[in-house]
C-alpha cells in the first residue's frame, strides 16, 4: 500500500467515527434531549476533538499530494545489480515500517473514536449526565491526543 | 470533500434551529412576572391575621433541633416575614409555597370528622389515609404554624407521569437521574432521560385567606428544599413528648377546610437540576407535556383511602 491508501484509510476511520456520534448528536437535538445550550455544548465539544483532526486530514491531502511512487521492478533479485537489489530491500523495510506505524495510527485512532462514541451510547445506561460524562472521558481522551497527533503527523506531514 | 461540505452545512442548520428556540425562551422571560427584592413575585401575599389566644408557633424537627419561635402574632405582623424565615430554614412555611395544582378535600372524604374532633384526630386519620396508600410511618412528617393550622407534607417519591408511584426505587435521596432499563434505551439515547417527583401537603386550615388561588401565588420550592420537607418535619402534630400542644387540641369547626396540594418537579438531562413544573420556561414547558398535573387525578389514590 502506498501513503495515500494509508492517508486514505485514517481519513475514513476519522469520519466513520466521527459520523455516527454527529448525526446522533443531531437526532438528539431534535429529540430534545439537550435543550439549545447543553445541545450546543455537546456539538463543541464533539467538534473541538474531532473535527480539526479532520479538517487537518482533508488540508494536507488537497495542499500536499504525494508524488506517485515508482511501480515495482517485476525483474527477479538475480538479474538486479546490487545497487538495485539495496534499493529494493530499503523499498521492502520502508513499506513494512509504514505499515506498522499505519497500523498503530489506525489503532490509536479506533481507540480515541471509540471512547468519543461510548460518551454518546454508553450515557442511557448509566445514572450521569451527558456533561459530567463528557467532562470525564476528555482525562482519557487528552492522553491519547499527544500519540495521535504523532501518528497521524507521520502519514500527513510527509512531502 | 462532500462529507465535508455535508458536515459544514448540517452544523449551520444545528445554529439556527438553536437559534430559533433561544429567541423563544428570550420572548418567554421577558412575560414573566415582576419580582421583589425577597424574589417573591409582586402579587400581594395574604395578610396573616392573628388568632385570638395563639400561643406562637413553635416548631420541632426530626433532626433533633432545638425548636424555633418562628412567631409572636401581633395585629400587624404579616405572613411574608415569618414565611421567609421559615423558607431559609428550609422548613415548609406558611403561606405555602406555590403549586398550581391544588385540591380541596372535604369534611365528609376525611371521614367523621365532626364538631367533636380534635386536630389531633384529624391529623391521626390523615395519616392513617397515608399509610393505607402506601406511606409509611416515616414518609411523612408535620408542619405546624399557629393553633389553627398544620399540614402534613410526604417524602419526595418518585411518580409516572399519569401519578401513579414508582414500583421499585419510589424514595428519592438526590437529584440523580435514572439509568436505562429494557427498552427504554432508545427513548433515552434519543429524548434523554427524564423524571418526575412529587410531594403531597395537606393543609388543614381555619384562616379564610386560605383559598384556592392563594396556594398559587409566591414562589415555587426549590427542588433540594422540597426534598428535606420529610427530614425538617416532625413526627407527630405538636411535636410529640407526651404533652398536648394547643394545635392538638384545637376543635375542628366548619372554618377548618382541608387543602392537599402537589408540589411536582421534573428533572431532564437538559436541566441543570430539577424543577418545579410551575417554574419551567416556555422552551421547557415540553418536558411536562405528558404528566398529569390535575391535582385530583394525583391524589386519586390516596384521596380514596383518607375516608377508610
Amino acid at each position: 500500500m502506498t501513503l495515500v491508501d494509508y492517508r486514505k484509510r485514517l481519513i475514513f476511520i476519522w469520519c466513520v467515527g466521527f459520523g455516527i456520534p454527529f448525526v446522533l448528536l443531531f437526532t438528539q437535538f431534535f429529540g430534545g434531549k439537550y435543550g439549545f445550550e447543553k445541545g450546543l455544548e455537546a456539538l463543541g465539544w464533539l467538534t473541538s476533538l474531532t473535527l480539526s483532526t479532520i479538517l487537518l486530514m482533508f488540508g494536507v491531502m488537497v495542499s500536499n499530494p504525494v508524488a506517485p511512487e515508482d511501480p515495482d521492478d517485476p525483474r527477479p533479485d538475480a538479474e538486479l545489480t546490487e545497487e538495485e537489489k539495496k534499493k529494493r530491500r530499503d523499498k521492502a523495510a520502508k513499506s513494512a515500517h509504514e505499515k506498522s506505524v499505519f497500523q498503530l495510527a489506525a489503532g490509536v485512532s479506533i481507540l480515541y473514536l471509540l471512547i468519543i462514541n461510548a460518551v454518546f451510547f454508553l450515557e442511557p445506561l448509566t445514572s450521569d449526565r451527558p456533561q459530567e460524562m463528557m467532562r470525564y472521558y476528555k482525562v482519557f481522551l487528552a492522553a491519547c491526543d499527544s500519540l495521535l497527533s504523532l501518528l497521524l503527523g507521520y502519514f500527513f506531514g510527509k512531502k | 470533500m462532500k462529507i465535508l461540505w455535508l458536515s459544514l452545512a448540517a452544523i449551520c442548520l444545528a445554529l439556527l434551529a438553536g437559534c430559533a428556540e433561544q429567541a423563544a425562551n428570550s420572548s418567554s422571560n421577558t412575560n414573566a412576572k415582576p419580582v421583589n427584592r425577597n424574589g417573591n413575585s409582586s402579587v400581594p401575599t395574604p395578610v396573616q391575621t392573628p388568632t385570638t389566644g395563639s400561643s406562637g408557633n413553635v416548631q420541632a424537627n426530626k433532626s433533633g433541633n432545638q425548636p424555633t419561635n418562628t412567631a409572636q402574632p401581633t395585629p400587624s405582623a404579616t405572613a411574608t416575614p415569618v414565611a421567609e424565615r421559615k423558607k431559609e430554614e428550609g422548613l415548609f412555611s406558611f403561606p405555602p409555597p406555590k403549586t398550581m395544582s391544588v385540591t380541596e378535600i372535604s369534611a365528609a372524604e376525611l371521614a367523621a370528622v365532626t364538631g367533636q374532633t380534635t386536630l389531633a384526630q384529624v391529623s391521626e386519620k390523615l395519616a392513617g389515609g397515608l399509610e393505607r396508600a402506601g406511606y409509611g410511618k416515616n414518609d411523612y412528617s408535620y408542619f405546624w404554624n399557629e393553633r389553627d393550622e398544620f399540614a402534613v407534607v410526604t417524602a419526595m417519591e418518585r411518580v409516572n407521569p399519569d401519578g401513579s408511584a414508582f414500583q421499585t426505587n419510589r424514595w428519592v435521596e438526590d437529584d440523580s437521574l435514572p439509568s436505562a432499563g429494557s427498552g427504554q434505551y432508545l427513548s433515552y439515547l434519543v429524548s434523554g432521560k427524564k423524571v418526575y417527583y412529587r410531594v403531597f401537603a395537606f393543609i388543614i386550615t381555619a384562616r379564610s385567606e386560605r383559598t384556592r388561588r392563594s396556594f398559587q401565588r409566591g414562589s415555587v420550592p426549590e427542588f433540594n428544599t422540597a426534598l428535606n420537607w420529610e427530614n425538617k418535619g416532625d413526627e407527630d402534630l405538636g411535636g410529640g413528648g407526651g404533652e398536648v400542644t394547643p394545635v392538638e387540641s384545637v376543635v375542628w369547626s366548619e372554618k377548618h377546610r382541608c387543602f392537599a396540594l402537589v408540589y411536582l418537579f421534573v428533572n431532564h438531562t437538559s436541566l441543570d437540576a430539577p424543577k418545579s413544573v410551575d417554574a419551567l420556561g416556555k422552551g421547557e414547558i415540553r418536558l411536562t407535556g405528558d404528566l398529569n398535573k390535575d391535582a385530583d387525578a394525583q391524589i386519586k389514590s390516596v384521596r380514596e383511602k383518607l375516608g377508610g
